[in-house]
C-alpha cells in the first residue's frame, strides 16, 4: 500500500521507511566563469588595443586568475610608449606568478627599450637563472646587453672581459636556438676578433636556417673578401645577383672591387654606377670609382671623383692616398703636397706615405725637406718586419734620389737595401731596369764624379711613374663600408 | 589575373545588413537542414555593451538573410560543423566550444554537453579542502596560506576564487563547494576539426581540442572518447594560442601549435609531446599548416608573412605593409592549388600563392573575419566580415586563373626590403668639371714651383706673426697682478725650496677681489726643457674665493748631464727660468705671466 508523497510503506506488516531519493545530491559547481585570455590574446596581435582595455577592464576584478591580464596590460602599455605603466603591470603580473619567465623576459625587454640596460642586464641574469631550460632569447638579450656595455665601458680590460661574456652569450644562443639575429651579432663579434674564418662559419650556419637571405650572402662574401678568398667572395656575390636582381649597395660595391682587382674596370664601373644612383653619398665608392677612372688613364674624371670621396669623408686616409697619388700622376704637385701633408696628419707610419712626399717635393724643389721625407721613409721600411708588407720601391726611389743630389755613399747603401728586400719578390720590369740603370750609373759614378745629372733626374720620373701604376690597387682599394 | 577585371564578384546587399561579431574560428559553413542548402552559421559576440555581460548567440543565414538565432550559454572559442558518422541522410552536428565543454547542437538542439577532464591537482589543495570544512574558522587562515604557496595558476578555480574573498564570505562559500571536485580543469581556446579517414564527400570527422594548461585532445564525437591526448610542451608556460591540423585521423596527421609568446610546437600521431620547431620574437596572428607541401605558414605581429618547414627551416619571408589580422586558407580544387589570403590591418586583403602575392582588393575597414567555401549553391564563396560588423560577400569569377606576375618570378623576392630598385643601365652621374677646374689643373702643372713656394713662404709669415702675437701677449701680462679689470684681480706669488737638483716651486695665487670669484683658472709653466724637467706643467685651479689663498706646488728638476752630474753649459744665472703663467678659460692672453729666477742646482748627493 503506498500514499504518494509519504515516506513510509506499509509492506507485510512492517514499516519501512522510503530511502531518500537525493541518494546523489548535485555538488553545486563553481560558476563557469567566463575566462577569456585566449580572445584577449587575439585581440592583442591585432593591435586592437582599445577592445583590450575595455575586455581587461571588465575582467580584472572578478578574474580568478589575473595574471595574464596584467601582462597584456604591460605590453600594451609599452606598446604605447607608456613605460613606467608597462613595467607596474608587468611586476603586477610576476607576483601573481614569479615562475613565469616569459615576464620576465618582457620586464627585460622594457628595461632595455627604455634604455636602463644596467636593471635590464640584472633582469635577464636573473631570468637565465630561474629559467628551466636553456632559452635562447635569454641568452641573446645578455649578449647584446653585454656587448653594449663592452662598447660603452671606459676600462679596456672591463670591457674586453665584457665582449668575451657576451660572445660566449652568443654562442649559446646560436647553440640553443635558431635566431637569425644572434647569428648575425656573433658574426660581427668574430669579425671585430679579426676570427674571419669562424664568422663565416657561423654565418655559414645561419644561412642553412634562412637560405637565400641576401644581407647574411653578401656578409659572408665580403667576409671571404677579408682573409683574401677573392673567388668564394665572387661565387656569393652571384648567387645573390641570382637570387634578386637588385643587390644592396654594400654587396655592389665588393662585387665591384672584384671585379676591380680582376683589372675587368668597365664591369666594376657598371656595377658602381649602379650603387651611386640609388646612395651616392658613400666615400668608398667614389674613392674606387676614382681609381677606376686612373687606371683608365682619365686624370681629371679619377681627381674629381676621389676629390668627391675626400669631400664625404675628409678623415678618410686611404680616398687622400690615392688622391694625391693621382696628383703626383697628372703632375700636380702643388696639390699632391697638401694631400699628402693630410694623408700623413692622420697616419704617420706610412712609408710609402713619407716617400711619395719625398718625391713631390723634389719636383717642387725643395730638396731639402725632401731628403728628411725620404730618409724618413726608408728608416720606417726598415724598420718594419720582413713579413709586413715589404716595398723595395722605397729604397729604389731614395737611392735614386741621392745619386742625384751627389750623396753616392748613401745612394749605394740604399740600393744595397733595394736589393735585399726585392730578392725573392716579382719585380716589375720596369723596377728591374731602373735598377740596373742605377747599378751601371753607381759604378760609372765612382769613376767620373757627377757626370750623368740629367740621366738620373730621367730615370727618377719614370721611377715615380711605376710608383704609381704599380700601388693603388692593391694598397687602396677599399672594399668593405666599416 | 585577367586584366582589369576583378577575380571577385561583389554581392549586393539588400535593404539593412547584418550586423555581426566574431572571429574566424567562430563561423562555419554547414547544410543544417540536411536539405543540401550550405548555410552560414555563425556566433556573434557582444562585448562591447557596456550595461549587459558579455554574451554571445548563435546566428544561422540563409543566404545573406538572418533566420534564426540562438542564444548561448558563454562565449564561444570555436564552431565547427561535422558529420559524426556514415548514415543515411547525413546530418550535420555543429559543436561550440564554451569554457571548457563543447555543446553539441542537432537540427540546432542541444544534445549533448561534452567537458573536458579536469587535471590533477596538488595533494596539499586536496588536503586543504579536505580539512576547510571541518577545522575551526579561525584556522583557515593558516590553511589559506598554505594554498599561497602552491602556483597560482595550477590551483583549481574553487581555490582560487577562495583566496580572493573576503574573511567573512569563505565560511559560506566553503560550506556550498565542500563537496565538489578539486580539480583544475583547463579552458578551451581552440576547436577544429580532424578527418578520420579521407573520403571526398563529408566524411566523419574528430574533433581536436587545445586547452589553455597546454594539452591538446582528439574527441571522438560519437561515443564523446578521448582518442587522443598529447601535450604542447613539458612545462607550462606553453599556452596555446593558434593551432592548424592537416592529414586524417586514422592514417597519420600533424597539428601545429604556436604559444601565446611566439613558439612553435609540432605534434604527430606517433608522438604526443610537441616538440619545438621554431620561436618567434613577436607573438604570430596567424598560423597554417599547408596541406599539400606540408610547409607552416605564420603571420606574426611585426608585419611579417613567413614560411617554414616542419624543421624550422624558413623557406622565405614577405614583409606586409601592415599588421596581418587573420589568415585563411581558400582550397581551389578546380584549379589545383591552395591560395593563403591574408586580411591587413586597414582593410586591404591579399591573396599569395606560395611567396607570390597573386590577388588583392581593398576594403573600406579591417576585416576580422574570414570564411570560404561553398555556401548556397555557389562553390566558392568569401564570406568576409569587418570590425564595425559589416558582412562582405564576395564570389570567385569562374573564369580566374591565378598565376604570379612575370615581373614578381623574375625579382624572386616579392615585397623585398629595399625599394630603392636600382637601374642597371644607368650613367655613372660623375661630379661635374668645370673649365675653370681643367684650367687649373693646368696652370698647376706649369707652375707647381711656384705655387708651392709662394705657399711657404705665406706659411712660414703666419708662423712669424702667430710667434710674435705671443711673445707680445706674454709680455704685456708680465706682472705678478693680472691687469685685466674685468674680471676679479689675482695676485700670483712663487716661492722655490729645495737645493737641486729637485726643486718645489710653490704658487701662491690670490684674490685680491672683496666679492667676485676668480674661477676658471689655469696655471702654465714653460720652461727650456733642456734645462729643466717638469713632470707637471698645467694644472687646474678650483675656485679662488676672495681673502682665501690658493697654495699649489710643482716639482721642477734641473736636467744634469749624466757623465760628469753638472748642469748643462747653456743654463747661465741669466737664462735660468721658468716662465709662469695664469690663464683663464675662454681668454687667449694669460692673466699674469711672471718669470721664476731658479736657484743654481747643488750637484745630487
Amino acid at each position: 500500500m503506498y500514499e504518494a508523497g509519504s515516506e513510509q510503506i506499509n509492506c507485510n506488516g512492517r514499516i519501512i521507511e522510503l530511502p531518500s531519493l537525493e541518494v546523489v545530491r548535485p555538488a553545486p559547481t563553481m560558476p563557469s566563469d567566463a575566462n577569456i585570455d585566449w580572445l584577449l590574446h587575439i585581440y592583442f596581435t591585432r593591435h586592437e588595443f582599445g577592445r583590450c582595455r575595455r575586455l581587461i577592464g571588465r575582467e580584472l576584478n572578478r578574474h580568478l586568475n589575473a595574471e595574464y591580464l596584467y601582462f597584456v596590460l604591460g605590453l600594451i602599455d609599452r606598446e604605447e610608449g607608456n613605460h613606467i605603466e608597462a613595467l607596474r603591470h608587468l611586476q603586477r603580473s610576476l607576483e601573481l606568478n614569479p615562475q613565469n619567465i616569459e615576464t620576465y623576459k618582457e620586464i627585460g625587454r622594457t628595461l632595455y627599450v627604455m634604455g636602463r640596460f644596467s636593471q635590464a642586464l640584472d633582469v635577464f641574469r636573473e631570468a637565465e637563472q630561474r629559467s628551466p631550460r636553456k632559452d635562447h632569447e635569454i641568452y641573446h638579450y645578455l649578449g647584446e646587453l653585454l656587448y653594449r656595455a663592452a662598447t660603452t665601458q671606459t676600462q679596456q680590460e672591463l670591457a674586453k672581459k665584457q665582449q668575451d661574456e657576451a660572445r660566449a652569450y652568443f654562442e649559446l644562443a646560436v647553440q640553443t636556438g635558431k635566431k637569425l639575429e644572434s647569428h648575425v651579432r656573433l658574426a660581427e663579434l668574430y669579425r671585430k676578433d679579426k676570427q674571419y674564418q669562424q664568422a663565416i662559419d657561423v654565418l655559414e650556419n645561419c644561412l642553412h636556417l634562412t637560405p637565400e637571405n641576401a644581407e647574411v650572402l653578401i656578409e659572408i662574401s665580403v667576409l671571404y673578401l677579408k682573409i683574401n678568398e677573392t673567388q668564394k667572395a665572387y661565387d656569393r656575390l652571384a648567387e645573390v645577383v641570382n637570387i634578386e636582381r637588385k643587390c644592396s649597395p654594400k654587396g655592389l660595391l665588393a662585387f665591384g672591387a672584384i671585379l676591380q682587382s680582376r683589372n675587368d674596370v668597365d664591369g666594376a664601373l657598371g656595377k658602381y654606377s649602379q650603387i651611386a644612383n640609388a646612395e651616392p653619398e658613400i666615400a668608398e665608392l667614389w674613392n674606387n670609382i676614382g681609381l677606376c677612372f686612373f687606371k683608365k688613364q682619365k686624370f681629371i674624371a679619377a681627381v674629381s671623383s676621389l676629390r668627391k670621396s675626400v669631400w664625404l669623408s675628409p678623415l678618410n686616409y686611404n680616398a687622400l692616398y690615392n688622391l694625391s697619388l693621382i696628383y703626383i700622376a697628372s703632375e700636380q704637385y702643388a696639390s699632391a703636397f697638401h694631400t699628402l701633408a693630410a694623408a700623413i696628419n692622420l697616419r704617420k707610419d706610412n712609408a710609402e706615405c713619407y716617400m711619395l712626399l719625398g718625391l713631390c717635393l723634389r719636383k717642387l724643389d725643395d730638396v731639402d725637406n725632401a731628403f728628411v721625407a725620404l730618409e724618413r721613409s726608408s728608416n720606417m721600411a726598415t724598420g718594419q718586419p720582413q713579413s709586413a708588407a715589404r716595398n723595395p720601391l722605397v729604397f729604389l726611389n731614395f737611392a735614386l734620389f741621392c745619386y742625384e743630389t751627389g750623396r753616392l755613399t748613401l745612394a749605394a747603401e740604399q740600393y744595397n737595401r733595394f736589393l735585399s728586400q726585392a730578392q725573392d719578390l716579382m719585380l716589375p720590369t720596369e723596377y728591374k731596369f731602373q735598377a740596373t740603370k742605377l747599378k751601371s750609373l753607381l759604378r760609372i759614378s765612382n769613376h767620373v764624379n757627377g757626370m750623368l745629372q740629367l740621366d738620373a733626374a730621367d730615370s727618377e720620373e719614370t721611377a715615380v711613374g711605376a710608383a704609381a701604376d704599380e700601388l693603388p690597387l692593391e694598397v687602396n682599394a677599399v672594399v668593405s663600408q666599416n | 589575373m585577367a586584366g582589369g577585371t576583378p577575380n571577385w564578384l561583389h554581392v549586393e546587399m539588400e535593404d539593412e545588413n547584418p550586423r555581426l561579431t566574431t572571429l574566424t574560428s567562430c563561423m562555419t559553413l554547414s547544410d543544417v537542414q540536411g536539405d543540401g542548402y550550405i548555410r552560414l552559421l555563425a556566433a556573434d559576440i557582444s562585448l562591447e555593451d557596456e550595461a549587459h555581460e558579455p554574451s554571445a548567440s548563435l546566428k544561422v543565414f540563409r543566404g545573406l538573410k538572418m533566420k534564426q538565432e540562438q542564444p548561448l550559454p558563454g562565449i564561444p572559442t570555436a564552431i565547427e560543423s561535422l558529420y559524426i558518422d556514415e548514415t543515411e541522410p547525413k546530418t550535420p552536428v555543429i559543436a561550440v566550444a564554451i569554457a571548457e565543454s563543447v555543446l553539441f547542437y542537432r537540427h540546432l538542439k542541444a544534445y549533448f554537453k561534452y567537458t573536458i577532464p579536469a587535471l590533477d591537482s596538488d595533494d596539499l589543495e586536496l588536503e586543504v579542502w579536505r580539512k576547510l570544512p571541518v577545522v575551526q574558522a579561525d584556522t583557515h587562515n593558516a590553511l589559506l596560506e598554505s594554498l599561497r604557496g602552491i602556483d597560482h595558476a595550477k590551483l583549481s578555480r574553487k581555490s582560487q576564487r577562495l583566496l580572493q574573498l573576503t574573511e567573512a564570505e569563505r565560511p559560506a562559500f566553503i560550506r556550498t563547494h565542500r563537496d565538489s571536485a578539486v580539480g583544475r580543469v583547463g579552458t578551451i581556446v581552440i576547436m577544429c576539426c580532424i578527418k578520420r579517414v579521407s573520403s571526398d564527400a563529408n566524411p566523419p570527422s574528430h574533433l581536436v581540442l587545445a586547452t589553455d594548461t597546454g594539452h591538446i585532445f582528439i574527441l571522438e564525437p560519437q561515443g564523446f572518447n578521448l582518442v587522443y591526448q598529447g601535450k604542447t610542451c613539458s612545462h607550462e608556460t606553453a599556452v596555446p594560442s593558434l593551432l592548424s591540423v592537416q592529414g586524417t585521423y586514422e592514417t597519420d596527421f600533424c597539428i601545429v601549435v604556436a604559444t601565446r609568446n611566439g613558439r612553435v610546437y609540432l605534434l604527430r600521431k606517433s608522438n604526443s609531446e610537441g616538440q619545438e620547431i621554431f620561436k618567434l620574437s613577436n607573438p604570430l596572428t596567424g598560423l597554417l599548416l599547408l596541406p599539400i607541401d606540408q610547409t607552416i605558414l605564420a603571420s606574426t605581429m611585426d608585419n611579417c608573412y613567413q614560411c617554414f618547414s616542419k624543421r624550422g627551416k624558413l623557406l622565405y619571408q614577405v614583409q606586409l605593409e601592415s599588421l596581418p589580422v587573420c589568415i585563411l586558407p581558400l582550397t581551389m580544387t578546380h584549379l589545383g592549388i591552395t591560395l593563403v589570403a591574408v586580411a591587413l590591418r586597414g582593410g586591404a586583403v591579399k591573396f599569395f600563392l606560395q611567396r607570390y602575392q597573386v590577388d588583392e582588393f581593398v576594403l573600406e575597414e579591417t576585416v576580422d573575419a574570414m570564411l570560404y567555401g561553398r555556401m548556397g549553391m555557389e562553390d566558392h564563396v568569401l564570406t568576409l566580415v569587418t570590425q564595425s560588423g559589416q558582412m562582405i560577400v564576395k564570389i570567385l569569377r569562374r573564369v580566374s586563373r591565378f598565376e604570379p606576375r612575370a615581373e614578381a618570378l623574375a625579382g624572386r623576392r616579392l615585397g623585398s626590403s629595399d625599394n630603392k630598385l636600382i637601374d642597371g643601365s644607368s650613367i655613372l652621374d660623375k661630379p661635374k668639371k668645370s673649365s675653370i677646374f681643367v684650367e687649373q689643373a693646368a696652370r698647376e702643372k706649369q707652375q707647381a714651383k711656384a705655387t708651392y713656394g709662394s705657399f711657404q713662404v705665406e706659411l712660414w709669415r703666419l708662423r712669424h706673426t702667430a710667434a710674435r702675437a705671443t711673445i707680445n701677449a706674454i709680455n704685456s701680462s708680465e706682472s705678478t697682478i693680472s691687469g685685466d679689470l674685468t674680471h676679479a684681480p689675482v695676485k700670483l706669488s712663487a716661492e722655490v725650496c729645495g737645493s737641486g737638483p729637485a726643486f718645489r716651486l710653490y704658487l701662491t695665487v690670490q684674490n685680491l677681489s672683496t666679492f667676485k670669484m676668480a674661477s676658471n683658472l689655469t696655471v702654465l709653466l714653460h720652461a727650456d726643457r733642456r734645462h729643466y724637467a717638469i713632470q707637471q706643467t698645467l694644472s687646474r685651479l678650483p675656485s679662488v674665493l676672495p681673502g682665501i689663498p690658493l697654495r699649489i706646488d710643482f716639482e721642477v728638476v734641473t736636467v744634469l748631464d749624466p757623465m760628469d752630474k753638472l748642469p748643462p753649459s747653456s743654463l747661465t744665472l741669466d737664462n735660468s727660468l721658468v716662465r709662469v703663467m695664469l690663464m683663464k678659460a675662454g681668454q687667449a692672453k694669460p692673466l699674469i705671466a711672471a718669470a721664476v729666477t731658479m736657484p743654481q742646482s747643488e750637484a745630487p748627493f
